[in-house]
């Protein structure tokens, strides 16, 4: 189990985030250093910026495409790579969905599928902290 | 536990992308794209990317296929 500090990027914004970087296996590229990524429950599952992806080298071309739908019901295009996700000094494939309708503050979101399916969560935000398990560590 | 407060260091940036050094949570980069500002970032260790914002609050997600 390891605890995380939430970051406080304006006045009264709290944020559950991490820093992750992500690579790319058919291109063996990575991020140069580490994102901060939002963790957040009620995202069904991940999402990464077009910007990264094509830093990356992701190709839109022959790839799932698939339409979300955003809390204000509008639509979210995306398609569907997997990609290597490194945290908590681990890695592991994960599907992310590559959107270039992304909130700019939001470039790497961290759903159900592909994170929570992978570690316990605990938001505690009254001591400003998050414990994050991965559930081999269970 | 001790919060990591960016906000004065994301204060002078609306757009684009902030490198912050771990320790001092200092801005050692600013760019226009994530592209560029990987691109200035090369060979610098103990940093983290954040993107810049006009504002932080109000994001709220329900994503559903």
């Amino acid at each position: 189990m390891r605890k995380y500090p939430y970051y406080i990027p304006a006045n009264k914004v709290y944020k559950p985030w991490i820093t992750v970087s992500i690579g790319y296996k058919k291109t063996h590229k990575i991020t140069p250093a580490p994102i901060t990524a939002l963790i957040d429950s009620g995202a069904d599952v991940c999402f990464c910026s077009k910007d990264i992806a094509s830093f990356l080298g992701i190709s839109e071309k022959n790839k799932q495409k698939v339409v979300f739908t955003t809390a204000n019901r509008s639509p979210l295009p995306t398609f569907l790579e997997v990609l290597t996700l490194y945290t908590g000094g681990r890695n592991y494939d994960c599907s992310f969905y590559i959107s270039d309708k992304l909130p700019t503050e939001t470039p790497i979101i961290l759903g159900q599928l592909g994170f929570f399916d992978h570690h316990r969560v605990t938001f505690d935000l009254e001591n400003k902290e998050i414990e994050i398990t991965y559930n081999s560590d269970n | 536990m001790n919060v990591i407060d960016l906000r004065q260091a994301l204060k002078p940036y609306s757009k684009g992308w902030v490198a912050i050094d771990k320790k001092n949570k200092r801005v050692v980069a600013h760019a226009k794209t994530f592209a560029s500002i990987s691109k200035k970032v090369e060979g610098i260790k103990n940093i983290f990317l954040v993107p810049a914002s006009e504002n932080y609050f109000g994001f709220v997600t329900s994503i559903n296929a």
